[in-house]
């Protein structure tokens, strides 16, 4: 064996070991057919297409439509823009009532910033409803349609960048758009759902809306309280958007725990990992809100962030502890050739 | 997986892989060299993104493995068009023959009505 082909072998380590076991040889014949004399030649080194390739390759195998982790990416996608999608049905609701457009009796969220038709209240006015892309990206993904989401996704995470909004907070942004790209590719069959999980973001959405806003209403009238905060301070770090998620991370992780050991047969791989995947980026998101103040309720707010990061953790390792026992043992199955003789 | 026929039709690279094995069966590299011929050097097949074109026409039955031999002391596999995967060929290369003429008619069109 030359050196040549030494790292030609080393490069196709990427690969899943069904595979490999099955298609090394030929796939190390044809690289050194291409290289020619160069072959032999000590320093030859696998130009860097082709390292990229095999790596899609790679990728591609491990995230077919069948395989576990395929399936966990998917679900990583689905659920990070499921929330996505609800959280900008209460932003446009927020915005709607801003502007006088939602019959509430009383006021929620900051006012509309800029003068009436100016140029600065429009371009507030359009990044608030970019969040719209989001909840197209769900739309289109529960509708069998991963191209429309992908552009709606990456062009929502590119209007959150733009935007001055709190980059922790787009940790899982970041993530499900990443698995949005990498699990619906070509090879995965479109699957269209039912036409109601579509609707979800809107009625839970809908209901958050009216929870936040009754709480942060709640809130602002008893400020002048002598015992503000009181209680309130419990409650502060569960209303932003990875607060949120926290919570339904967390109840999601115990509905599973509880529907594992109680029905065998909703065993899965990829919900238990898809749900601790995401807690990750939500407890780093959590951990960005600590304060390094020392006032009572300084120290209050910080004790409860602490502990929704700490119980992500074990919900996570949980969870992923349970997702990698269901997880199929061999590799993902190797599409070859020789099999569809 | 997905046939390579969806609803966006044939991929180029899958037309140019069938078209290569249209004649004759052929190994990895040899796909990769006459696709670059047919495609007047415009397609330069890497190695990963043959298997994956070929694993996706293998799982539609369109190509299958004809033959395996010993070259140099490496082993080559050698590829062959299946029945239906000619069928399939022949109905996307009609296809491109009946895009190819509407553009040449609108083309000849526009040159008859004159500069815009």
């Amino acid at each position: 064996m030359n050196a040549l082909e030494h790292r030609y072998r080393r490069i196709l380590r990427l690969l899943p070991a069904g595979y490999r076991a099955e298609r090394e040889e030929e796939m190390v014949s044809a690289f050194l057919d291409g290289a020619g004399p160069a072959a032999d030649d000590a320093t030859a080194r696998p130009r860097w297409p082709e390292i990229v390739s095999v790596a899609a390759l790679a990728l591609r195998i491990r995230l077919d439509g069948s395989g576990a982790w395929g399936r966990t990416v998917r679900l990583t996608a689905l659920i990070g823009l499921a929330f996505q999608a609800t959280m900008s049905c209460v932003y446009l609701a927020q915005t709607l009532n801003v502007h006088g457009l939602l019959p509430l009796p009383f006021p929620t969220g900051e006012p509309p910033i800029g003068e009436p038709a100016s140029a600065e209240r429009l371009w507030h006015l359009a990044g608030d409803l970019s969040s719209l892309l989001w909840i197209v990206g769900y739309v289109a993904l529960v509708r069998a349609r991963p191209r429309v989401a992908k552009t709606a996704a990456t062009l929502g995470l590119i209007g959150y960048a733009l935007s001055p909004a709190d980059t922790p907070e787009s940790l899982v942004l970041v993530v499900a758009t990443l698995a949005l790209l990498a699990g619906y590719h070509r090879d995965v069959p479109a699957h269209r759902q039912p036409r109601w999980p579509a609707a979800l973001p809107l009625v839970a959405g809908a209901a958050l809306f009216l929870i936040v806003s009754t709480a942060t209403w709640a809130m602002t009238t008893s400020n002048h309280s002598p015992q503000w905060p009181g209680p309130w301070v419990w409650a502060w770090s569960w209303l932003p958007p990875s607060g949120l998620f926290c919570l339904a991370l967390l109840v999601a992780g115990a509905g599973y725990v509880v529907a594992h050991r109680a029905v065998p047969r909703w065993r899965s791989a990829s919900v238990p990992l898809a749900l601790a995947i995401l807690t990750v980026p939500v407890a780093l998101a959590r951990l960005s809100y600590l304060n390094p103040g020392s006032d009572q309720v300084t120290d209050t707010l910080n004790a409860v962030t602490v502990a929704q990061a700490l119980a992500l953790v074990l919900c996570g390792t949980i969870l992923a502890v349970l997702g990698a026992r269901m997880s199929p043992t061999r590799d993902a199955p190797a599409a070859v050739i020789g099999a569809a003789e | 997986m997905l046939s390579p026929m969806n609803s966006r039709g044939m991929t180029e690279q899958a037309f140019l892989v069938l078209t290569a094995l249209a004649d004759e069966s052929r190994h990895g590299y040899g796909i990769v060299q006459e696709v670059e011929r047919l495609s007047e050097g415009r397609v330069q097949l890497k190695i990963g993104t043959l298997y994956g074109v070929l694993d996706r026409l293998a799982a539609d039955e369109l190509l299958s493995l004809d033959r395996e031999e010993a070259h140099q002391g490496r082993l080559r596999r050698y590829y062959r068009l299946t029945d239906r995967g000619a069928h399939a060929l022949e109905a996307e290369a009609a296809r491109r023959t009946e895009t190819a003429r509407y553009a040449t008619e609108r083309l000849r069109a526009r040159h008859a009505a004159g500069p815009a």
